[in-house]
């Protein structure tokens, strides 16, 4: 790649992350031929296919244009094209400095025959084909990024979480939670693995409000994920998240009723119930009430049509510091978008984020969107 | 030869995937003393008093960890408070974590 170009490049995309800056516009000169790229995709190395994707994404951001590898079947979205999975085992150590912990399979591995490690292989690769199959979504980061988890951390561990790398699983210890269900339940892995997603993307601050809706992205994809893998319609599923994971419990949430899943669950579905000091596992629960009302107001399979303005949402339209007010907004704009003004889509969004004490409005795309390179 | 060790130790867990909070109060006077030894070490081997009140900030695009305060007061009135996470959490400071956050789970049993 020429060097010359490449320094263009990589100056244009740190402006580009001055969310409501006001944006230089800049005269960008390209000096490599399209069809030099278009080459090394078909006839590249692995590497250099992946350069030159990546190259021309970031020419189609820069120049404002659509897809230009829309022509180019099966490369819309960049980097390395399979799932790359990694399972690490931390060995009951609770030093968190020690993750990932050692290497206990790679992609196409053996099953190690350790239940949770074998578990959580399965789940990332189903979380993987979802992203890729529905949204067309390589990796958390859209680029093929290897999938990290860590099993066994620590000892008795009643948790699992997101480090900002990777995934990390507790045994559970049958007292609060069931052995084994953390790395079972196929839903806890799409909340983490939705964690990396929205990083990559709205990268919403996980406080006040837009804590609350990173949280609720990852249960509105961890559900839809689970949803997905059984086949069920908005009818049919649970609407539980970690459902079977608590002994004494329902689930750790209910997206159709919060506050009701377990005698601790103190999660709110109305936003004239917010307050700032909340929980962002509390507060989830307004935005986790509007998507599963919006979805049972439409019918289907959630990630059809509900599941993809949600989607567009969190990665093209909200910003680290959007509340909830901005999603509602986002949403119903997005839906107007994808489905008409007035569409039965549109107002089921509406209705559903009315009941969850939130009046969408048009939004203000000049302020609220991320900023795009504009060519003069 | 063990020495005279009262402590009375507070400790709260919040935060994770289930965002649930619990709290314990522990005065070491109620253990037995091979348990209190076992503080002690604890206590010592993680410096504890030297550790700042606050281990780091999470990395802004870490989420569900559980977070910790634990405050340690001795008979003489010597008070320290430390507040760490899963994802910030000191080497040495981890098996004390570990050993309070079974206490937590004695206390509901």
């Amino acid at each position: 790649m020429n060097c010359a170009m490449y320094k263009e490049i990589k100056f244009e995309k740190a402006q580009f992350r001055n969310n409501g800056a006001n944006l230089p516009y800049a005269r960008v000169c390209f000096i490599i031929p399209s069809h030099y790229f278009e080459h090394k995709i078909k006839d590249g190395s692995a590497e250099q296919r992946d350069r030159a994707i990546y190259t021309l994404k970031i020419t189609q951001l820069i120049r404002g244009q659509r897809m230009a590898l829309a022509g180019l079947r099966g490369l819309a979205a960049s980097g390395h094209q399979e799932m790359r999975r990694e399972i690490y085992d931390m060995q009951n150590s609770q030093t968190q400095t020690e993750l990932p912990g050692k290497l206990v399979r790679q992609e196409s591995g053996d099953e190690t025959g350790d239940l949770d490690g074998d578990n959580v292989y399965n789940n990332t690769g189903s979380v993987y084909e979802f992203y890729k199959k529905i949204f067309n979504r390589n990796s958390l980061d859209n680029h093929g990024m290897p999938m990290v988890s860590s099993v066994h951390f620590a000892r008795d561990f009643d948790n699992a979480f997101w480090n900002g790398r990777q995934m990390v699983y507790g045994d559970g210890d049958d007292v609060d939670f069931k052995r084994h269900k953390l790395a079972e339940l196929l839903d806890v892995t799409g909340h983490e693995m939705t964690h990396g997603v929205t990083n990559h993307t709205s990268n919403l601050d996980y406080v006040g409000e837009s804590g609350g809706l990173n949280e609720s992205m990852s249960d509105c994809f961890g559900i839809m994920i689970s949803q997905w893998v059984s086949n069920q319609t908005v009818d049919a599923a649970h609407w539980l998240i970690g459902e079977g994971l608590m002994t004494d419990g329902k689930a750790l949430r209910s997206m159709k009723d919060p506050g009701t899943a377990n005698q601790y669950d103190d999660q709110i579905k109305n936003y004239r119930d917010y307050r700032p000091d909340m929980d962002v596992h509390t507060s989830s629960g307004i935005a986790n009430y509007a998507f599963y009302l919006a979805c049972k107001n439409v019918g289907g399979n959630s990630w059809e049509k509900i599941g993809k303005v949600w989607y567009i949402t969190n990665t093209a339209r909200l910003r680290h510091n959007s509340g909830f007010q901005d999603a509602g907004n986002h949403t119903f704009d997005v839906a107007g978008s994808l489905f008409g003004e007035g569409s039965p889509e549109q107002n089921a969004i509406y209705n559903a984020w009315h009941d969850a004490g939130i009046d969408a409005e048009k939004p203000d795309l000049v302020a609220n969107v991320r900023p795009r390179i504009i060519m003069r | 030869m063990v020495t005279e060790y009262n402590l009375r130790i507070s400790f709260e867990q919040s935060g994770g995937i289930a965002g649930l909070s619990k709290k314990i109060n522990l005065d070491t006077s109620s253990l037995p003393s091979s348990e209190v030894q076992q503080v002690q070490s604890m206590v010592d081997n993680s410096n504890f008093y030297e550790l700042p009140n606050n281990t780091g900030q999470p990395d802004p695009n870490a989420a569900d960890y559980l977070k910790y305060k634990i405050t340690l007061e001795s008979e003489e009135g010597r008070k320290h408070t430390v507040e760490t996470t899963d994802v910030t959490m000191p080497a040495a400071l981890s098996h004390f974590v570990g050993y309070l956050r079974k206490k937590i789970k004695e206390q509901r049993r």
